[in-house]
């Protein structure tokens, strides 16, 4: 196993239970992995096997579990992309922004804002934006807290191959760029492999860490055939995964 | 164009009493002409002023009590689940009080007083105010507070940027309805108790068959309460929703 220097963050949740009308129900059973500082990790696994769920707890927005994320998220500026934008739609794409970041200095944001060609929409509201658009806000806000931890729960869905391509390499050399973890759940085995440093497969529910692949190819090595050879190996190694 | 088809409206209503009264040709219908003769007169040398500034007066302190209990009422039944199934029952009921019930037992329980008057307005209201409140509460979209926690917003940002701007519509919507109904619960109540107001002076020529003061003063108080709902709610409610028109 290669050495994965120091760690941002420790997550153990030795279990997370939902309770309600029809029964209890097991989300997470023994969810262990630790996240190298100014890594991507990528959380791989099938629909419905707890992927959120265990970010929301990382995220500090569910304390409703047995176990311990150390140091508490809280310690760490943390920039999180959701599965929708969730963006105030009352507040303008710049507003928006802003709250989120308010120690945000004018250069850097129309820095991002150029970067992520909204620069002509920074005074609209969301509602006037497309969802390709609105995804780019998020991705906005997420990078001008200049966070420590970045979270990215399927930031890329419901885009067009092209432009979730277009965003996925500039979310990931940004973030690299500021020298920021990154944490990122996916079904796509070809994201994972572009940009990960470490990919931990998940089982299905109640999920658990079911194989852990690091990878130290350089960015400019990882091109289609390589894609296609690792992808080959992982699924040799786990034949549920999904190519 | 919406603003000229409303006068238009407005003046076709009055046309079509001027028509029927001068076919009754009774003094059960005065027409309009007569009313307007009335209303100017009065205002001139009678109470009117005095009896309209009277009604706004309860009119004004009774909404202000009703939105400012309801909304805490609401605010907390749509925040606390248990409480909510706890004073449920309690606003169901006041709900579906008469507004009549009401009125007589607080003049019976607290006097015949000015302050028996607002409560018994406020406690008509208040229910209303607490249901709207608490299903604007409940409304609420969670992916938003989540949001906001990740992003660390302080209280004061969350209320002011989360809570507020979901709130306000279901805020201007319970003033809207409120005020509509504050205004004819304010008529009952002077009617029962009160020695002065548009109410009193309407049970007052009623008495006296003066129909045409009994349409003077409803048309008058009629007139400024929708003066106040299209000069100050409207705009209000308007605001409130503008970021769903203008992107």
């Amino acid at each position: 196993m290669p050495d994965d220097g120091d760690l941002l963050l420790d997550v153990d949740i030795a279990r997370k239970r939902y309770t309600g009308g029809q029964g209890d129900l097991d989300a997470i059973a023994g969810l262990r992995f630790a996240l190298p500082r100014g890594k991507v990790t990528c959380l791989l696994g099938p629909s419905g096997c707890g992927k959120t769920t265990a970010l929301r707890i990382l995220a500090g927005l569910d304390r409703a579990y047995d176990g311990a994320v150390t140091p508490d998220v809280a310690t760490l500026r943390l920039g999180m992309v959701f599965q929708d934008p969730r963006l105030l739609p009352w507040r303008t794409v710049e507003e928006n922004v802003r709250l989120a970041a308010p120690a945000i200095d004018d250069t850097t944001l129309d820095a991002l804002f150029a970067d992520l060609a909204l620069t002509d929409w920074r005074q609209h509201r969301p509602g006037a934006l497309s969802v390709g658009m609105a995804r780019r806000v998020a991705v906005a806000r997420a990078l001008a807290v200049a966070p420590d931890l970045l979270v990215l729960d399927e930031a890329f869905v419901s885009l067009d191959e092209q432009g979730a391509d277009i965003l996925r390499d500039y979310v990931f050399a940004a973030a690299r760029a500021r020298g920021a973890t990154i944490l990122t759940v996916t079904h796509s085995l070809r994201e994972a492999l572009q940009y990960s440093d470490i990919i931990l497969i998940l089982a299905p529910r109640p999920t658990r860490v079911l194989a852990r692949f690091p990878f130290d190819a350089a960015p400019e090595v990882r091109n289609a055939a390589w894609i296609e050879g690792e992808r080959d190996r992982l699924i040799a190694a786990n034949p549920g995964l999904q190519p | 164009m919406r603003s000229i088809r409303f006068i238009a409206s407005l003046i076709t209503l009055v046309a079509l009493w001027g028509v029927v009264a001068a076919v009754a040709h009774s003094s059960a219908l005065p027409s309009p002409a007569a009313v307007a003769l009335f209303i100017v007169q009065d205002s001139l040398h009678g109470d009117m002023a005095f009896n309209v500034g009277m009604s706004l007066w309860r009119v004004f302190a009774s909404f202000i009590v009703a939105m400012g209990i309801g909304t805490a009422i609401g605010l907390v039944l749509g925040r606390t689940r248990v409480l909510d199934e706890v004073v449920s029952p309690w606003v169901l009921v006041l709900l579906n009080t008469p507004a009549l019930v009401i009125t007589a037992l607080c003049y019976i329980w607290l006097g015949l007083n000015e302050f028996a008057a607002i409560v018994a307005v406020a406690l008509n209201k208040i229910p209303n105010v607490a249901v709207l409140l608490r299903e604007g509460v409940r409304s609420f979209d969670p992916a938003l507070d989540d949001m906001a926690a990740v992003y660390r917003f302080s209280t004061w940002k969350r209320v002011r940027h989360v809570f507020l701007p979901q709130l306000a519509p279901f805020l201007t919507g319970a003033a809207r309805s409120g005020l509509a109904l504050v205004w004819k619960i304010v008529l009952v109540v002077e009617l029962l108790g009160r020695p002065n107001g548009v109410g009193y002076a309407i049970s007052y020529y009623f008495q006296l068959f003066d129909v045409r003061a009994v349409l003077g003063y409803s048309v008058v108080f009629s007139v400024v309460m929708l003066m106040i709902e299209l000069l100050v709610l409207q705009p209000l409610d308007d605001y409130a929703r503008r970021w769903r028109s203008a992107s």
